[in-house]
């Protein structure tokens, strides 16, 4: 049998320390066979015991392979394995990445995509919600990378002040603007110190912010833009990578634009400055805080007595500057979406063409379960038994042990939906089930222009943003525009070398 | 904890006011305020850069632009425009604050349209709110062969009743700039002029709103017909005040003695010093800093205006060096007052988000990075006072001859330090115990806001041998007594009486317990077994 992770750990910092792998390879005392076939878990708010149970279960309906489990919470320390190549023993991965630089040592997942798990009529590729596999795909329509989460990420707020009474859910981000301030002059709330917003950053990145931030970029420019044009750097004369395409004031800046009307010195919470993110959702389920920006996984990592929920995205309002009727109301606006919510397929107050655009705008909501990872090295001994796991991993049964575990829908559909009851789920856990059933969902892209994938970054290029719109100090302080010439004059220092 | 009328809208231009208060006109230096406030800042020309407003400080509409740090309304704005701000002033005559707001801006008209009108909108309750809601009111200027003013008030939506009746005012012109300067008490007496070519108009002085114009303000241009009111707005600054007044104790004196101090109260935390043996520690009624690195005590009540005192019966103000060369005693390099914390447990280094006073007195040699505890040079004293705030000096200035550190004017006496701050302004004194006041303030320095949170006496010194030397170590010795705090906040408006019960710091060490109960052979088991 293979060493639990501590032992995998250990071996890993002196096989790296030491330069040398002659121990056997990374994974400790195992047999590195075609029949062991051994995982690397990136342990994240979804935990880990579901997959250890799925392991189990595996182990126990079939004899051909032996699966163990390893797992850490530190997705580097799982990528830093594929550093050793054909030394590495792990057979498949279950993880985020933040390079693709691996991406042709992995085996293609294709033949995974068409088969059916036992008994079951429907491929695994037919199971897969189709946002999710689009966001895993290579240019050429195959696949090194499956898709194991599925984890709705927006604004979270409290159901508590944010009642549908005194306070309502903000379907424009205009009416998200004036709720903001109408909270922050809220003399009660003062009173008890609570602000509008409480979310962590990341030493002076974006923290979670940049999910709602590419969903407002998303519902300015188009999903197809978004997909086809931006993530491609791709000019109208299909050339790549474009300058003209990543440096274009697009919806990044209206997005931008958004942050800066909503998050100020006013509007955030102290604790804003923590890059303690679990100490940030304590206190914000605690009360501390009407929004939070988070995701599907924050009440299986923190608790509190709040009462929360995730927010359906609010449409950009400047997303009239695309309509046909590009002089339309906020409240006009405001009262489409709301027919959208309703189950609308058209509005007596716009055209088929600009329902279309912000119906499409409303039901966007980023979703990060693209950008977990299941996959196999080629080098893996044990391919076939890590591609006999995953069938079973997105089976029917794997699929209810992880819905039962996490109380959060799979990545993949069941063949019958009768075989997990939701009814028992808890409101938040409901919502992430209807989310997956009427969003859909922005991810990242596996294919997308080599710039954003060297860099490893999104559209912002790693520019901060949210921290300087919020910053105490006057001095540190930034609005869009200056963001933006950021940006841009990132864009200009190194464009020569992003484009060769 | 009760928070009052928490409400920094304009924390960004409110955390350097001090340093911007020489630039603010007289009205808004001319603060009347009571203990307690901070000044809040409605509106500020901070939030105009260039041809940016920053629409997180503002509701913009009707195409309202910035070009040269002014704002821009002309042909190109709609026919109703507008710049709101989105902080509210607020009413505060409950805890003392005399004043509601005061406004001042430069504005410069070229063209007034007939049937048209600027307003200068306030007591906007609402964020939808504009000209003419309900419990608002306006200064309105209008032009018809010359400017028109009036000032109005909004009992009703939509209906004016007039507080100054419109009337053209010949000194005020087109083209020309007319600074508007407005105060409004919590009484709703309103003071207004307007200066242009160096004449004063005076509009109002002393009359009062009969409404509450508590609210948001800003500037509503309305045109007519298809001209459009064309003018420029600058050096926007409207400011409020807000106050702060956490539920905590009256005072309360910590004298030290041998049950430690209230474990309810205060708190401290020394981290490991490479100086040995260090920490921090109650011993013979004082409270000790032994080679102190890292190391805080601090309240765990939560202060806005207070006044702390505590005597200095000791501080390391030279080095014992062994013959050997080993340090038996540091010289104490620095230690901190900090106020405005805001988690009582914070270690140092998140301190940079209070304000703190350093008594910095000992560095090592520019040069030679190297100090003599027994005889340090010159160049090895730093001998300042430094006021730090969110990571960076404020002010620096330096401790003079009369100093803590001086053995040649301390003796061995104690020393008797005194620390206020009132509406954000920090006074220090010190003084010999056997010295009957005070006298003046040995730092002074006006935050002009609140910075409620912990207060503590700390030192952020080395974990860890540093690079120049086991002798280069920043640690604190110093011993403090009889730590006395007192709440300054209004006591009309505070929770008063609060009592914190006593619970010592100190473990309590078991007393042997005497076992003199015999167990009875029938339960032993052995017995019961009956082997």
């Amino acid at each position: 049998m293979k060493k639990g992770n501590k032992i995998v750990c250990a071996v890993l910092c002196s096989a790296f320390a030491l330069g040398a792998v002659g121990c056997g390879g990374v994974g400790g005392n195992v047999p590195d066979t075609a029949t062991d076939v051994q995982i690397y878990y990136w342990k994240a708010g979804e935990g880990v015991e579901y997959m250890q149970k799925i392991v189990d279960d595996y182990n126990e309906k079939q004899s051909e392979y032996t699966v163990t489990l390893d797992y850490d919470s530190n997705a580097s320390t799982i990528i830093k394995t594929l550093d050793l190549g054909e030394d590495n023993t792990y057979d498949l991965y279950f993880t985020m990445l933040n390079t693709m630089q691996y991406n042709s040592e992995f085996l293609k997942l294709d033949d995974v995509l068409d088969s059916r798990a036992d008994g079951e009529s429907m491929t695994i590729r037919e199971k897969i919600y189709p946002s999710l596999l689009n966001g895993v795909k290579n240019s050429d329509g195959t696949s090194y990378f499956l898709p194991y989460g599925n984890a709705w990420c927006g604004i979270v707020y409290n159901t508590d002040i944010i009642d549908g009474v005194k306070y309502e859910i903000p379907r424009t981000t205009d009416e998200l603007e004036y709720l903001v301030v109408d909270l922050t002059n809220d003399a009660s709330l003062s009173k008890a110190g609570v602000k509008p917003w409480l979310f962590f950053n990341s030493s002076g990145g974006n923290g979670y912010w940049i999910y709602p931030m590419t969903g407002w970029q998303v519902q300015y420019d188009g999903l197809d833009y978004y997909n086809d044009t931006f993530m491609q750097l791709r000019a109208i004369d299909g050339s790549t990578p474009s300058k003209q395409v990543i440096s274009e004031r697009d919806g990044r800046y209206k997005a931008l634009k958004v942050a800066e009307k909503i998050v100020t010195p006013a509007t955030v919470h102290p604790e804003c400055t923590n890059t303690n993110f679990t100490k940030v959702q304590t206190l914000f389920l605690q009360g501390q805080a009407v929004f939070n920006v988070n995701g599907g996984w924050l009440l299986n990592e923190s608790s509190g007595t709040a009462n929360v929920a995730i927010m359906k995205l609010p449409v950009i309002s400047s997303i009239v500057e695309k309509l046909e009727n590009s002089d339309m109301s906020d409240e006009t606006l405001s009262e489409i979406v709301k027919q959208v919510d309703e189950g609308a397929d058209s509005s007596l107050l716009c055209s088929a063409k600009d329902f279309a655009r912000i119906k499409q705008a409303r039901n966007v909501l980023y979703n990060n379960g693209a950008e977990h990872y299941a996959f196999v090295p080629a080098y893996s001994k044990a391919a076939d038994g890590a591609k006999d796991f995953l069938k079973y991993y997105y089976s029917d049964e794997g699929i209810v042990t992880r819905m039962s575990y996490t109380q959060m829908p799979h990545a993949a559909k069941l063949t019958d939906e009768s075989k997990f009851d939701k009814s028992s789920l808890s409101e938040w856990n409901k919502q992430l089930f209807s989310l997956t059933d009427t969003a859909t969902a922005i991810t990242g892209l596996v294919d997308k222009s080599e710039v954003f994938t060297n860099l490893g970054s999104d559209g912002y290029l790693g520019i901060s943003y949210i921290m300087p719109f919020c910053a105490a100090n006057p001095k540190d302080r930034k609005d869009s525009e200056k963001v933006w010439t950021a940006l841009i004059n990132k864009i200009n220092e190194n464009w020569e070398d992003w484009s060769k | 904890m009760t928070k009052k009328g928490i409400n920094r809208i304009f924390a960004a231009a409110l955390s350097c006011a001090a340093v911007t208060a020489l630039a603010l006109p007289a009205a808004i230096n001319a603060k009347n305020v009571g203990a307690g406030s901070s000044e809040n800042y409605i509106m500020s020309s901070a939030s105009v850069s260039g041809s940016y407003i920053n629409e997180g400080d503002f509701f913009i509409k009707g195409n309202v632009y910035a070009k040269n740090d002014k704002i821009v309304f002309d042909d190109s704005c709609g026919k109703t425009a507008s710049i709101i701000s989105k902080a509210s002033a607020n009413n505060y005559k409950e805890y003392g604050i005399k004043d509601l707001f005061s406004l001042s801006l430069d504005m410069n008209v070229e063209k007034i349209v007939s049937g048209g009108k600027v307003s200068l909108v306030f007591g906007l309750k609402r964020s939808k709110d504009s000209v003419g809601a309900v419990n608002s009111a306006e200064i309105e200027f209008t032009y018809d062969d010359g400017i028109y003013v009036a000032v109005n008030e909004y009992k009703t939506a939509g209906e004016p009743s007039a507080v100054s009746a419109k009337r053209k005012y010949s000194l005020l012109s087109l083209n020309t700039a007319i600074k508007v300067n407005l105060r409004v008490d919590v009484n709703g007496k309103t003071y207004l002029t307007l200066r242009c070519n160096d004449n004063d108009v005076k509009i109002l002085d002393g009359k009062a709103f009969t409404i509450d114009v508590s609210g948001a303000m800003g500037i509503v241009s309305v045109s007519s017909g298809e001209e459009r009111n064309k003018f420029t707005l600058a050096d926007m600054e409207a400011l409020s005040y807000t106050y702060d007044a956490p539920e905590t104790v009256d005072t309360y004196k910590e004298t030290f003695e041998d049950r430690g101090y209230n474990a309810n109260m205060f708190y401290s935390q020394s981290a490991v010093s490479p100086a040995s043996p260090s920490g921090i520690y109650v011993e013979n009624g004082e409270l000790v800093f032994k080679n102190a690195g890292t190391c805080y005590f601090t309240t765990k009540e939560a202060f806005s205006n207070f006044e702390l005192k505590f005597d200095v019966p000791f501080l390391a103000r030279e080095g014992i060096v062994a013959d050997d060369g080993a340090i038996l005693q540091y010289i104490s390099n620095w230690f901190m007052i900090g106020f405005g914390v805001k988690n009582y447990d914070d270690p140092p280094s998140e301190g940079i988000q209070a304000t703190f006073l350093q008594f910095d007195y000992l560095q090592h040699d520019g040069a030679l990075k190297k100090i003599d505890h027994v005889n340090p040079t010159s160049g090895m004293i730093n001998n300042r006072y430094v006021l730090w705030r969110n990571g960076k000096a404020v002010k620096i200035t330096s401790m003079g001859e009369q100093n803590i550190w001086n053995k040649n004017y301390v003796g061995d006496k104690t020393v008797n330090v005194k620390f206020t701050v009132i509406d954000g302004a920090l006074d220090m004194y010190y003084k010999l115990d056997d010295e009957a006041d005070y006298g003046e303030a040995r730092f002074h320095y006006d935050l002009g806001a609140m910075q409620t949170g912990y207060v503590r006496i700390y030192s952020y010194g080395d974990s860890a041998i540093p690079a120049n030397g086991i002798e280069c170590v920043s640690a604190l010795n110093m011993r403090i007594d009889n730590f006395e705090i007192t709440n300054l906040d209004k006591k009309d408006v505070r929770p008063t009486g609060k009592i914190i019960p006593f619970r010592s710091n100190i473990f309590k060490t078991a007393e042997d317990f005497d076992y003199t109960t015999k167990p009875d052979p029938s339960d032993l088991l052995r017995n019961k077994l009956g082997k």
